[in-house]
């Protein structure tokens, strides 16, 4: 079996504010493979970012990781001091956020931005092109350094579709449009050939002709460099694009898991069920909107069982006193739900593909 | 905001020309937007003015500032009955051009604003940037001490160090800095607690950037532009604090002319022979004003929230 390029097990993210223990993240466990991708899915608050962010060592106060192992390439990252996570973070694992208008810095030159991680990184023995330790030694000045970062930045630009890239090194980030500045920051995310990429919501922000152009391009990146992804995304669309494998995510929990086509033609979780059925359709308005009742329970007083069972059509007393596990109802496909036999299989209802 | 930053020039690219060229843009920008203000003009070239007298002084003075002549004492300024165009402001009560004395006396003023200013405005930021971007006990204590040197009136705290120090130019700098770098530093601070929680300091977190990199790389760029417009502003303050340490007896030491001396020289032939203070008093105040007014359209023309 080949080794995970990242191997989350149980977990725990808690954030301790003063109206008491936050669950964010409560006992996830997955697996990504060598160029695979896998989609998180679930409702804003359901604990997707914060899976994320644990994993990039980023949690903010006064959140931390109480419990659970992260492993990266085999290595352990919870409890790491900063300083060595900070030697991966941007090399071996690095992250596109959502906003590319608020993720690049208005003041610095763009070439400044996507060089930054490869100076960071060079000579620090994390990024393949660079060179080892006492590389200093022979470039006291680091002229080398910023040389060798600068081609490798104009190579990057160029990679991810920026015309005359060369020139645009020296253009400020609001001399550029949306879609432009989501290509810098993957252009910034992928410099330093990372082997895992986490996007938390890249194309949210982007208008949707934009949005299917970044998707083939992380597809087309992904292919050339075979970085895994972690892709975060409430939108089913965006999944149905890219993923091979979808994780869905409730109240800081995994309810779902399983292949894609699983996930989106035979979904058994009711929050599952739920989200698919309430993705609006094109050109049919004779179908009425299917929203999920009500909101994600407040964090920190969740039920004692199952966290869904307040807006779950299906649930009952004991939905409501125990907590489900997940439990492999078909090859690679969990789900954490007591009524899955009850449950009624929502066939076919699907995607728009 | 583009025009305060540096243009660096990068290596292994051809385009040099090209780079220096977007600067000049830039710039010329930020003087289309500077110029509309037609008083922060005046006061730029008031400012000009004066430094280009501080700097030719030598060569536009004309008499030596310390030269006193007994024969020429109080010499009424040119219009006045028993003046001349040999004295235009006329002489002080040694004998003294006193239009040498003024033009003499900008480079005291300059020196000190510059000096001060630069030492303080370094400190100030180092520490601005500590304080707001740490937090918690650093940034409390940071501020307590800040708290403490502002609940000092300016010129008792840097009259009681004179005292301590005894008077002198370098003594002079050390008091002024000793409270001067409390406004960058709040200034800074202010604007970093805002700039730390922009996305971008995460995304430069996500890349691997430690905090150094961070304060100095990420979030300095961001209030650079306020830093500028308080450090000028503060130069005509500094002006003023040295012109009233050397109208106290406590700053530039006689012989070598400084406006706030000779303030105090003329206060005691006020009635007598009122061009002794009044010319270099209204040196004072043209300075500062001109500061004060070139400060405040640098920070419309460099602060892009106000808008175009």
């Amino acid at each position: 079996m080949l080794q995970p390029v990242l191997d989350v097990r149980d977990l725990a993210t808690y954030f301790f504010t003063e109206r008491g223990v936050v669950r964010a993240v409560d006992g996830v466990s997955f697996r990504l493979y060598p160029g695979e991708t896998l989609g998180v899915v679930g409702e804003s608050g359901c604990g997707k970012s914060m899976t994320a962010l644990s994993i990039m060592g980023l949690v903010p106060r006064p959140g931390r990781i109480v419990a659970g192992e992260i492993r990266l390439m085999g290595e352990d990252l919870v409890g790491k001091p900063d300083r060595e996570l900070r030697r991966l973070r941007g090399s071996r694992m690095a992250m596109i956020f959502q906003d590319p208008l608020t993720t690049l810095n208005p003041v610095l030159r763009v070439g400044q931005q996507v060089t930054e991680s490869i100076r960071i990184h060079y000579g620090d023995g994390t990024w393949s092109g660079g060179s080892r330790r006492w590389s200093w030694l022979a470039d006291p000045l680091g002229l080398r350094r910023r040389r060798i970062a600068w081609e490798r930045a104009v190579e990057m630009l160029d990679k991810v579709g920026i015309p005359a890239p060369s020139e645009r090194m020296r253009a400020y980030p609001h001399e550029m449009s949306g879609g432009m500045r989501q290509r810098i920051m993957i252009a910034i995310a992928l410099s330093c050939s990372p082997a895992l990429l986490l996007a938390d919501e890249p194309t949210t922000a982007l208008d949707v002709t934009i949005q299917a152009q970044i998707l083939d391009l992380m597809r087309r990146l992904q292919e050339e460099m075979g970085t895994s992804i972690l892709l975060i995304t409430h939108d089913f669309g965006v999944v149905s694009e890219l993923c091979d494998r979808v994780m869905v995510m409730y109240a800081g929990k995994v309810v779902e898991t399983g292949p894609l086509d699983a996930i989106l033609n035979t979904p058994r979780h009711p929050y599952t069920q739920g989200l698919l059925a309430s993705i609006p359709r094109l050109g049919d308005r004779s179908y009425r909107l299917k929203p999920i009742e009500g909101t994600v329970p407040e964090l920190h007083a969740l039920p004692p069982g199952c966290s869904y069972c307040t807006r779950c059509p299906v649930a009952d007393e004991y939905c409501a006193a125990v907590a489900p596990q997940l439990k492999e109802i078909s090859p690679h496909h969990h789900v954490a739900c007591h009524k899955v036999a009850a449950a009624p299989a929502m066939a076919g209802e699907g995607v728009p593909s | 905001m583009a025009a305060a930053m540096p243009v660096r020039q990068q290596p292994g690219v051809t385009g040099g020309r090209r780079a220096w060229r977007r600067g000049l843009a830039s710039l010329l920008d930020f003087w289309r937007r500077f110029r509309k203000n037609r008083l922060a003009v005046v006061g730029g070239a008031v400012v000009l003015l004066v430094i280009a007298m501080g700097v030719l002084a030598p060569w536009i003075a004309p008499h030596d500032p310390t030269q006193a002549d007994f024969f020429r004492r109080f010499r009424p300024p040119v219009w006045m009955e028993g003046g001349s165009w040999e004295h235009p402001l006329g002489t002080d009560q040694l004998g003294r051009d006193i239009l040498s004395r003024i033009i003499w006396g900008a480079r005291a003023s300059l020196t000190v604003g510059a000096i001060v200013i630069l030492i303080a405005t370094t400190v100030g930021v180092s520490m601005g940037l500590i304080s707001g971007y740490y937090g918690g006990r650093v940034d409390a204590f940071i501020q307590r001490v800040v708290d403490v040197l502002l609940s000092f009136p300016y010129l008792v705290l840097a009259i009681g160090l004179m005292a301590v120090m005894g008077p002198g130019f370098s003594n002079m700098v050390l008091a002024l800095v000793y409270k001067e770098w409390v406004t960058p530093c709040r200034v800074v601070r202010g604007e970093v607690l805002a700039a730390k929680r922009q996305e971008y300091v995460e995304a430069a977190r996500a890349v691997g950037a430690g905090d150094a990199h961070i304060m100095w790389r990420e979030i300095l760029p961001n209030v650079l532009s306020s830093v500028i417009v308080v450090a000028t502003l503060r130069v005509a303050w500094v002006i003023l604090m040295e012109a009233s340490l050397s109208f106290l007896g406590l700053g530039v030491q006689p012989p070598t002319p400084a406006w706030g001396s000779m303030v105090a020289a003329g206060r005691e032939y006020i009635f007598q022979a009122w061009w002794l203070g009044t010319f270099p008093g209204l040196a004072i105040l043209v300075t500062v004003l001109g500061i004060n007014l070139l400060g405040e359209g640098l920070r419309d023309a460099l602060d892009p929230r106000l808008g175009e």
